[in-house]
């Protein structure tokens, strides 16, 4: 199992480098001079070679991605193009804004996709079962930018019950508790349906999954076990892809906020991204893509090794 | 389990707002509006558009938004006191010009730089200066090309010397590059920090700076008395301007720029927000790459007059502004020398019969083009406008919206045919309206005609003021004849604040607000 | 654990599939409503009562009507005209995410499946990479820096689907790989290609299709959002996306503006949905199961 482990952790540097190439090819295959444009309209020729220079923008590809991993495996993620502060600095403002954003949303999605989803193994094909199989389609069916201005229009403003924008603001931070938290819960809502309609039809498809078990009707069949017990049991079971659905689920929501940061004005990564990109400000594409996806993957990693810890027949 | 909050000035407002969350759902949820402001409240909440705040320096490029904020910490060498349309003295008390090439410039006194790094002396405005040209910054292309050599002459006089004589240097020199840093804290913070959090001699000083937010409180040396009036300004970069607005309407914030001028019209009626539009100076304008292919269609004036001709500026303010702008067709707008009327030519609703008649001369019953656009999504609607506009003379154009990025790209390399965009003329001199869009030289300028050039250079260095303007009369005349840019509209500068707020003056510069005269009435 | 189940011929499947179907209510709703879709925007030039590019400014913002069967939008453009016409450019994006995906990550899965060893190693390694990059973010990378155009539009949206697609069918081949009679073609001499193309594929083929459902409303979606953020395809073509993110400013006064692409969308991705899951339960053996609680004897 540690075997396992080690081999997967081994496995991190070689994803997080295809990772990085990946991102770099793209960058680098932009069409035009990325100073160029950024220094715009009023710049000199010499102060343009200067800012490549500083960015390595003039030395041949290879080099230049060479360079940058040489930087990263020190800690060093580069200075972004168009703000001037260092990669890290940027990330340490960005991330915990965007983790603390997926883990409400997280949150409301289980509140909701735990119960929904055993009710709806339990009663499968009655009215409660078409019901949550409707909410979780649309769920899926709904883009989640369309829903956040369904949910501001009618909470924010007609309603006027919660804030639209306040997230990581020093306003909120000074505020106590709720003060900081209340920002949060209408793009958590926005963010997180998406997951509640996977993890609800999730879970319910393995509770069906388990309860149908051999094993299971054979206890039945021997009288073995009495209702409430088989169901806990079930669920134990059921549980197991659930919760390793959980961890990847939130490894990969960091990526997928951008629509709702662009809304809401969430000072998160998914916005850092989507400005550098406009901007063409590589070191931040390449920064924080990086970190976006070691998120993932540990997150993936940590999926499986619960996958391994909860199922006993799973050996590695 | 509730956490220990911490109270600074004027908090009231949030400690309100948690004991009711104390005591229960209902009213918890219920506390959503803050309740009405409390007396003598120092603090102001600007939303501002953009995603992030990039350099906020005078010495590395700065974006709108990061001017906004700039011009709070900095004050300039001068002021244009746009009610007179005159340059005024703030930093520089007199400035004198005893022969072509030499320009002194008296400082003022006594004022002191932030946070404790002395006084402001010719020192600073040298090393700032020269900070540039060694740079090579983006002011060397801009404002201080025309300068040859920096150097204090005792503590409080400057003294340049130009290259050739340079008519437009207060404007210019002064007003666009005026933003003087201090040698002193540069030197000590070194370029990367001070550009993070630079220090000024403005009436605000950065407290804090995280990538959406930017604290500034008042400056406590600050050389004129009685200002600011405000204590403490928060920044926040809300990129969606509905979302802006909206955090507004719900107190969320105190002062917003930029709002979508649809709304403009419900909230005045409104009455419960001051609304402030004021013509700007920027225009939008459509440019041909005259420099592209010979035989492209455009390159026959006759098509390009069709172009302005077909085009109904009116319906382009209205439509897309919702009045909030001014129908122009040259390029020198009012308050600036050399201004003369905002449709020099071309009616406000176009003239579809001429456009056909023009069509007809030059021989073409149409053509197909591909017409770029960067990513504003008002100047991407414009551009549709635009095209169904054009469609009514033979015209098809193929819209390609590009992001920032990519149009700048094409644009600055002149690797386009025809593109729609807006731009904001950086100092108030005609120079900045003309030379760099006119000029075979200029980056932006997709036009070759060495009479233009000519034109463009003189009035450049001209010094007699009523000559400049003959000048530049003349140049507007070339440029609405040839019609290298056709000009649709000024746009106006828009805030919309709290009621309560009183003393900000707004300007046409898009990206000047200054706020140490506003306050809480 | 190899299942022992005998692994019916596609077409006979298809054919038990089709007959169980029609018991699935919801999926053949679905497919009805799906095709209804498909055939408006196919014959969007012939239904289509207006020009969906044509401004005309006097009518603008007029609600719903008998002349403007959905109102008009704040050029004064028939919604509905501009909603038959956009499902073009929409469901154009999805089906060729769907063949992308289908082109690249079918083959790499089954290869991966089949032979296992190093080339299964190198090829999921490759799978991980495109699967931890944030896809909405490559999207926006990739149109961003290489331009809004239809093909890059796809190969973005493609690339992020495709690897999942592989990940499915390599499982899956895992699955059956060990198959009895898989072995006994082997022993009988059948080389790899005709084993997978014979035998394997057939078998992860319901997966696949099902998948291929989920991909094609992932793409859906994913453009809309790309146009939303203003990085999908171009004016004056209508698109659904986009459509939506302009008719933001118009919530208040004309709400039909954004209710329609909204709605419309929903529906297209309800019954790609449910259409995914009748198919599901058609083709696998072991749902097909009747109402009523769980009751393990009625297996």
């Amino acid at each position: 199992m540690w075997r396992y482990l080690g081999g997967r952790l081994i496995q991190v540097p070689v994803v997080l480098l295809v990772v990085s190439l990946m991102t770099f090819v793209i960058t680098r295959a932009t069409p035009g001079d990325p100073i160029q444009i950024m220094l715009g309209m009023q710049t000199s020729p010499e102060a343009a070679a200067a800012m490549r220079a500083e960015f390595n923008l003039d030395r041949p590809l290879a080099v230049q991605y060479g360079l940058w991993v040489g930087k990263v495996v020190t800690g060093d993620l580069g200075r972004s193009m168009r703000l001037n502060d260092p990669v890290t600095a940027l990330l340490a403002e960005r991330l915990p804004v965007s983790l603390q954003l997926a883990l409400a949303a997280m949150l409301l999605a289980l509140l909701v996709s735990i119960p929904l989803g055993i009710a709806a193994a339990l009663w499968r094909n009655t009215w409660i079962d078409y019901l949550c199989t409707g909410y979780t389609v649309m769920g899926f069916a709904v883009p989640n930018f369309g829903l956040a201005l369904i949910l501001i229009y009618v909470f924010s403003i007609k309603l006027d019950w919660l804030p639209i924008t306040g997230i990581g603001s020093s306003e909120a931070a000074a505020g106590g508790w709720w003060t900081y938290i209340r920002p949060f819960i209408v793009p958590a809502i926005a963010l997180g349906t998406l997951q509640t309609a996977i993890l609800t039809r999730l879970l319910r498809s393995s509770m069906i999954e388990v309860l149908s078990q051999d094993y299971m009707r054979t206890a039945r069949a021997k009288g073995l076990l009495p209702g409430t017990i088989v169901f806990l049991h079930a669920l134990k079971n059921a549980m197991i892809p659930f919760v390793t659905m959980v961890a990847v689920q939130f490894g990969y929501m960091i990526g997928v906020q951008v629509t709702i940061e662009y809304i809401f004005a969430v000072p998160g990564m998914g916005s850092a991204v989507l400005n550098a990109v406009v901007n063409r400000d590589f070191p931040v594409i390449q920064g924080f893509t990086l970190v976006i996806a070691a998120f993932f993957l540990f997150a993936n990693i940590v999926a499986d090794m619960l996958y391994a810890l909860l199922d006993p027949r799973i050996r590695y | 389990m509730s956490k220990k909050f911490e109270l600074g000035g004027g908090r009231s407002i949030s400690r309100r707002g948690f004991a009711a969350g104390a005591l229960g759902t209902g009213l918890l949820l219920g506390a959503g509006r803050a309740p009405a402001i409390a007396q003598g409240k120092r603090d102001l909440r600007v939303g501002v558009f953009g995603g992030e705040f990039g350099n906020l320096s005078p010495v590395i490029r700065f974006d709108i938004q990061g001017g906004l904020v700039l011009y709070n910490v900095f004050d300039g060498l001068v002021e244009i006191d746009f009610a007179k349309r005159s340059i005024e003295p703030k930093l520089a008390l007199e400035w004198s010009n005893p022969d072509p090439l030499t320009w002194r410039i008296k400082l003022r006194e006594g004022v002191k730089w932030q946070k404790g790094f002395g006084e402001f002396t010719a020192d600073d405005v040298a090393y700032c200066w020269n900070f540039h040209l060694e740079s090579k910054s983006f002011q060397v292309g801009s404002a201080l090309f025309p300068v040859d050599t920096v150097k204090a002459d005792g503590k409080y006089v400057v003294e340049v010397k130009t290259k050739q004589p340079f008519g437009a240097f207060p404007g210019v020199t002064m007003g666009y590059a005026g933003s003087i840093i201090s040698a002193k804290a540069h030197k000590e913070m070194g370029n990367q920090a001070y550009s993070a959090t630079p220090v000024g001699s403005g009436p605000f000083q950065i407290e804090s700076k995280r990538g959406t937010e930017i604290t500034l409180v008042r400056n406590p040396d600050y050389w004129r008395p009685g200002f600011p009036k405000l204590d403490k300004i928060v920044y926040r970069a809300i990129p969606d301007s509905t979302t802006r607005l909206q955090a507004l309407l719900k107190n969320e914030l105190d002062f917003v720029t930029h709002p979508d001028p649809k709304d403009l019209a419900a909230l005045r009626k409104d009455g419960k927000f001051t609304v402030n539009s004021t013509p700007g100076w920027e225009w939008d304008y459509q440019q041909f790459n005259l420099k592209g292919p010979a035989n492209a269609p455009y390159q026959n004036k006759l098509v390009r007059q069709a172009i302005s001709y077909a085009i109904d500026r009116e319906a382009i303010v209205n439509e897309i502004y919702y009045g909030e702008a001014l129908v122009t067709d040259n390029q020198i707008p009012a308050g600036y020398m050399g201004y003369r009327a905002p449709l020099l030519k071309y009616p406000k609703n176009g003239d579809l019969k001429k456009a056909k008649e023009l069509m007809a001369q030059a021989g073409l019953k149409g053509y197909e083009v591909e017409v770029i656009t960067s990513d504003k999504d008002w100047l991407r609607k414009e551009l549709e406008l635009v095209a169904a506009m054009v469609s009514q003379i033979g015209i098809t154009y193929k819209i390609k919206n590009m992001d920032m990025g990519g149009f700048n790209n094409l644009w600055l390399n002149q690797r386009y045919e025809q593109h729609l965009e807006d731009i904001t003329l950086v100092a108030p001199d005609p120079d900045a309206t003309s030379w760099w869009f006119l000029h075979s030289k200029g980056a932006t300028s997709g036009y070759n005609n060495p009479a233009m050039d000519a034109m463009l250079d003189g009035a450049r260095s001209e010094l007699d003021a009523g000559k400049r303007e003959a000048m530049y009369h003349k140049i507007v005349d070339t440029t609405l004849e040839e019609c290298p840019l056709i000009y649709h509209c000024n746009t106006n500068n828009i805030q919309v604040y709290n009621k309560g707020l009183t003393g900000f003056s707004p300007t046409p510069q898009e990206y000047t607000e200054k706020l140490d005269t506003v306050s809480w009435a | 654990m190899a299942s022992v189940a005998p692994s019916p011929r596609f077409a006979g499947s298809l054919v038990l599939a089709a007959r169980q179907f029609p018991r699935h209510r919801a999926a053949t709703i679905g497919l009805v409503c799906l095709l209804l879709i498909v055939l408006a925007t196919l014959l969007a030039p012939l239904i289509a009562p207006y020009d969906p590019i044509q401004i005309k400014l006097s009518m603008k913002l007029k609600p719903p009507s008998l002349e403007h069967f959905l109102g008009t939008d704040h050029f004064g453009r028939d919604v509905f005209s501009r909603l038959l016409y956009g499902g073009r450019t929409s469901l154009t994006v999805g089906l060729l995410v769907v063949a992308f995906a289908f082109l690249f990550g079918v083959p790499l899965g089954l290869a991966s499946g089949y032979f296992g060893g190093r080339i299964d190693n190198v090829m999921m390694r490759l799978v991980d990479a495109f699967l931890t990059f944030p896809p909405l973010l490559l999207a926006v990378a990739v149109v961003g820096l290489l331009g809004p155009e239809l093909q890059y539009v796809t190969l973005a949206l493609g690339i992020v689907q495709a690897p999942v697609l592989a990940r499915m069918v390599r499982g899956s081949t895992l699955a059956v790989r060990e198959d009895v009679y898989v072995t006994a073609a082997r022993a009988l001499g059948a080389g790899p290609l005709r084993i997978v193309l014979s035998h394997l594929l057939r078998n992860v083929m319901s997966p696949i299709v099902v998948q291929l459902t989920i991909v094609f409303s992932a793409a859906v979606i994913a453009e809309a959002s790309l146009s939303f953020l203003g990085f999908g395809t171009q004016p004056p073509e209508p698109s659904w996306g986009r459509d939506m993110s302009e008719a933001r400013r118009f919530l208040n006064d004309a709400p039909w503006m954004f209710l329609a692409p909204t709605v419309t969308i929903m529906l297209c991705v309800l019954s790609i949905n449910f259409l995914g899951d009748g198919l599901r339960d058609a083709m696998d053996p072991r749902a097909w199961r009747t109402r009523g609680t769980i009751d393990p004897e009625e297996a």
